[in-house]
């Protein structure tokens, strides 16, 4: 092509296997000691909502069906142990800490179990003080902050909740911020659906890529195989 | 008419809350290769590809532990067994934890940044992350002298640690001493120092004191038994001098079933007396000086 010397590049195919993977929601009112109010969230999105959109960003690039438990559980519990006013989460590979702990054991057990379990929390808190969402890898757990008091808005949920899923099957860490398992540096990552909160754009990015894919080759395969 | 079999065809191929039969098929075919990998012979070649297959294995499978009487059951005990009789089946994991290690802090060491991202090939501190969560979760179900030294040792790595929560969230990096911990106290060492642990908290007194526990092992003061196994243990194999433990006479004196952990009331706490048999003891002790002041009153008269 003119002066230019042509390139060529092998294009390659992934055929991903089809996996299917439960999600349960509970939805987390906080008691107050001595207090007889009770603190629900109040962004709830519907589990129609919820599984519709995560299979509009996962089944279509990773072929990965979710199925939302549609009896969303609620739970009930004192659980700001050192009345902090947040959730207090261990780092991703720990134990869960006390707090989390104490909502996990109030859980009632469903036939299958959900290979994830999603939190969405009430009582004007941010979970750890500072995050929209967090997923807590050793406890296959994800925490939300369900408060619209914290500028938070009920349409954005769906996508929060997809983002900390895609921690599950990606791995941690965020590529604008040097982390997860494909860093592409110099690429557009607000496009990426595991851009952080601070580096995403104004539409929210859905796009996973060929080191994603991969990563969830594997991790997918090891959340469902864990799962008794 | 085409939409209308399309939908149909979707509904019948969407999954549901139930099991479909294509997952219960993929279930049992995964416990029929698991139980093929644990009862084929043993590899010449490739023995680290092996254990590798063998430790994740484990993991899964060990999500059924307590479940007796399953298949995927009894395909966990014939792993573990399996991956048990491999010399160096611990050493395998902590050569991964450490080697990843090393990169992480030869990177930190080159760019001059003490908690620095390492962006290797994969991107991010996560591969550490990787390497711990899985090398840690398969060795707390090895219950071996192997593992104990390779456990034992990790407790006083604290590299990593005092990383923000928020870093660790982005990385996955976590100190090894913790997980080791963690891991340790999961094997069914009788007598331990704290019951296996399931929640992080007050991590640092336990860690001190399980530390002491590793610290007296590895000076040869103390033996380790683990649960529903006989024989006493120290750093090298089955003890020659008998059981061991630091203020406490020399072995056979210990009372028969003496398991430790296993019979440890939890709720009294890891290491420590629980509050109502302080309770008891006190108020046994008030009955005692309120009888010997009646008594002495009596005998005044």
């Amino acid at each position: 092509m003119g002066g230019l010397t042509s390139l060529s590049t092998p294009i390659g195919f992934k055929v991903m296997k089809q996996r299917a993977v439960r999600v349960a929601v509970y939805l987390v009112n906080r008691e107050i000691p001595g207090s007889s109010n009770v603190y629900e969230p109040d962004l709830v999105t519907t589990a129609e909502n919820l599984q519709n959109y995560l299979n509009s960003v996962f089944k279509p690039q990773i072929n990965v069906d979710i199925v939302v438990n549609p009896n969303y559980q609620t739970i009930a519990a004192p659980w700001d142990v050192n009345g902090n006013n947040y959730l207090d989460c261990t780092g991703p590979n720990n134990f869960p800490g006390p707090e989390q702990q104490m909502i996990m054991d109030l859980v009632t057990e469903t036939d299958p179990a959900p290979h994830l379990s999603i939190f969405l929390m009430g009582g004007g808190v941010l979970v750890l003080g500072k995050v929209a969402g967090y997923a807590h890898l050793n406890s296959s757990t994800i925490w939300i902050t369900a408060d619209s008091f914290r500028g938070l808005k009920l349409e954005d949920q769906p996508h929060i909740i997809t983002h900390e899923i895609g921690h599950f099957f990606f791995d941690e860490g965020h590529p604008d911020e040097k982390g997860g398992s494909a860093l592409l540096p110099g690429t557009a990552h607000q496009r990426r659906l595991m851009v952080s909160g601070s580096g995403a754009g104004p539409k929210p990015g859905v796009l996973i890529v060929k080191g994603e894919w991969d990563k969830a080759d594997i991790l997918v395969q090891q959340l469902i195989d864990n799962q008794q | 008419m085409k939409l209308l079999i399309y939908i149909v065809f979707l509904a019948a191929t969407s999954p549901t809350w139930e099991y479909s039969p294509r997952e219960l098929e993929d279930k049992r075919l995964l416990v029929e290769g698991w139980k093929k990998m644990a009862t084929q012979p043993l590899p010449e070649k490739n023995l680290d590809e092996y254990i590798n297959k063998l430790g994740l294995a484990v993991w899964a499978a060990s999500s059924s532990k307590a479940n007796k009487g399953t298949e995927r059951n009894e395909a966990y005990w014939l792993l573990r067994e399996r991956l048990l009789s491999i010399p160096g089946h611990a050493e395998y994991y902590r050569d991964r934890i450490n080697r990843m290690r090393s990169k992480v802090d030869k990177y930190r060491a080159e760019h001059g940044s003490p908690h620095g991202k390492y962006d290797g090939a994969g991107g991010g501190l996560s591969l550490l992350g990787r390497e711990q969560r899985s090398g840690f979760r398969i060795l707390e179900n090895l219950p071996s002298v192997e593992t104990v030294r390779v456990l034992g040792e990790f407790l006083s790595d604290d590299r990593g640690a005092g990383i923000p929560l928020l870093e660790q969230i982005n990385t996955g990096e976590t100190s090894n001493d913790v997980l080791a911990m963690t891991a340790i106290s999961q094997l069914g060492i009788a007598n331990a120092p704290t019951p296996a642990i399931r929640v992080s908290e007050d991590m640092d007194r336990k860690l001190e004191g399980w530390k002491h526990w590793y610290a007296e092992v590895k000076e040869g003061r103390r033996t380790f038994r683990f649960i529903g196994d006989p024989v006493d243990y120290d750093l090298r194999g089955p003890s020659k001098r008998g059981a061991l433990e630091p203020n406490r006479t020399r072995s056979g004196k210990r009372a028969a079933g003496d398991d430790g952990a296993e019979d440890r009331d939890e709720s009294a706490g890891e290491g420590g007396v629980s509050p109502p048999v302080i309770g008891a003891i006190l108020a046994g002790l008030f009955l005692l000086a309120a009888f010997w002041i009646y008594r002495r009153k009596q005998l005044a008269r």
